[in-house]
């Protein structure tokens, strides 16, 4: 029963009383439900309006992310065609394992575990590499920083929404141009967990789609585990850059927002130096790879779902841009990649 | 047009109409507009429980099939001689008769329909031994839309290995890595 429900029960209760007394009390009664009514009403407003900042939000999905163990169904939209995926995230120890396996069509996986990633593809040998820059420990992960990313995104409260029988808040991270993607992240009230998660194109409607259709949240025990063993807090976005002009490949004009955070010499299967270099915006990221000598490369550009790679010949070197960005922007940063110097390496 | 009319245009429709009264409901299906109706209309509900696609020129059945008579090149003559042999073939003409009547309408009143080659084709969609192409599973695609595998493997090595070194990857969730693994273009 609500609370003006009992005050009007209460009411009519006492509400023809023969004595004065009795009238006074279920008026006093009547003052005293009222005012416990109205000290709870900015109670609730209060809690609401911090929930509902998304900066907070944001912080508690990447301490979900990096300290929940959970397992469940989720569904995958792209490109018309529903996908679906079993994933099964635990952290145990300090170390966090995860796993993707597809449930149709052929079977893929993705396997996480100690910084490691392994990824078994259809007609594909298994792809396995070892993750060296930040991103190689979840619990070491990062989260979105509304303030960091302010330039190039606005970071909203979107209301609220139920996904998979539970209530969540809804975050949006709204692009400022067309080079860089937006999202809606779908964040389950209770654990912070992301339970539906939207990529959002230029044309402001989602390209692809990911939501939990079933949650199973695993023992607690995990999650103190993983808190004690973790760092305080997760760090925020503002991703260190690397001097540019420190190594044998620059950009002339990199899009607005992007620069260079990583830089690191990758092998191929052939045992071929790669130069890898990741170029970041605080939430977008893409990878250049320049081959010295490719079996073959690609020229021109493709996708897979919002996944663009883009690919030419500079220098005699095969650059490779790929990332999850328009394609406006992987053409852009190839266009831009040239030899330090202007001599290749 | 009576109720025994409508009785014996029934068991017309159905086949089972009486040798003997077979010829005089034809001459009077023939003349009576009001027995065309009910002729369209009972094959209507035919088709109807029989769960048969219904299309809107069925109602024009009566119209059609005259036209079609109409602009056969069919001498009368002879239609004396047809009438001797019939009545020489006794009650199986009847019968007969009936069965061609069942048979024109369940098979050959659709093809009375089929527009001629160039015309835009009906709504109702016809089933067919093979299913309509857009009904049919995609055929196999490559991940990256290239026909060269061991480049698209080499981009699959390449996107597994952003998204693990990437320092934004976590923050997205599953988004990702949903990606690697959900892809799928063969279905």
């Amino acid at each position: 029963m609500k609370r003006g429900d009992s005050g009007a029960v209460a009411l009519s209760r006492y509400r023809n009383p023969e004595r004065p007394a009795a009238r006074y009390r279920a008026r006093c009664l009547v003052v005293a439900l009222l005012m416990c009514a109205a000290g709870a009403a900015p109670a609730s407003q209060s809690e609401s309006e911090s929930e509902s900042a998304p900066g907070e939000q944001l912080a508690r999905m990447s301490d979900a992310l990096r300290s929940l163990s959970y397992e469940g169904t989720l569904v995958y939209l792209h490109d018309n065609k529903l996908e679906t995926l079993r994933v099964v995230h635990r952290v145990e120890d300090g170390q966090v394992s995860e796993q993707l396996v597809s449930l149709n069509g052929p079977v893929r996986t993705l396997t996480r575990e100690k910084g490691k990633v392994t990824c078994e593809l259809s007609d594909s040998y298994p792809i396995s590499v070892q993750g060296q820059g930040v991103g190689r420990d979840l619990l070491h992960a990062r989260t979105i920083d509304p303030e960091g990313i302010a330039d190039h995104y606005l970071v909203h409260s979107l209301g609220t929404a139920r996904v998979a029988g539970r209530q969540t808040d809804v975050v949006g991270i709204i692009p400022r141009d067309g080079l860089r993607y937006g999202y809606r992240f779908y964040l389950d009230r209770k654990s912070g967990l992301p339970l539906k998660s939207d990529l959002i194109g230029q044309q402001a409607d989602p390209i692809e789609q990911i939501m939990f259709t079933s949650l199973n949240l695993l023992s607690s025990e995990h999650r103190a585990m993983a808190r004690a063993k973790s760092l305080s807090k997760p760090s925020r976005t503002d991703v260190e850059s690397v001097e540019p002009e420190s190594g044998p490949w620059q950009f002339a004009e990199l899009p607005p927002g992007f620069s260079l955070v990583m830089r690191d010499n990758w092998s191929d299967t052939a045992g071929q130096p790669v130069e890898h270099l990741v170029l970041s915006d605080g939430l977008a990221s893409l990878s250049v790879y320049v081959e010295s000598d490719p079996q073959e490369g690609l020229e021109g550009g493709t996708r897979i779902g919002a996944v663009h790679a883009a690919g030419t010949r500079v220098s005699g070197h095969q650059v490779t841009v790929v990332g999850e960005v328009p394609s406006a922007t992987v053409d852009a940063v190839l266009a831009s990649i040239r030899p330090a110097g202007g001599a290749p390496p | 047009m009576s109720e025994q009319q409508r009785q014996q245009l029934s068991a017309l429709v159905d086949g089972e109409i009486d040798p003997a009264l077979e010829r005089a409901t034809v001459s009077s299906l023939q003349s009576n507009d009001g027995l065309q109706g009910a002729w369209e209309r009972y094959h209507l509900i035919g088709a109807a429980i029989r769960s048969e696609q219904l299309r809107e020129d069925y109602r024009q059945i009566a119209s059609l099939v005259s036209a079609r008579i109409a602009d056969e090149p069919v001498p009368l003559a002879p239609a004396a001689v047809r009438r001797r042999r019939r009545s020489r073939l006794g009650p199986f003409a009847g019968a007969a008769l009936a069965a061609s009547a069942a048979f024109f309408a369940v098979f050959a009143v659709p093809q009375l329909f089929d527009p001629p080659p160039g015309t835009q084709a009906p709504a109702a969609v016809q089933v067919t031994s093979s299913a309509p192409r857009q009904f049919r599973l995609p055929s196999p695609t490559q991940r990256w839309h290239l026909d060269k595998p061991a480049l698209e493997n080499k981009l699959d090595r390449f996107l597994v290995n952003h998204q693990a070194q990437s320092p934004a990857s976590d923050m997205k969730g599953f988004l990702p890595y949903a990606t690697l693994v959900g892809y799928e273009t063969r279905r």
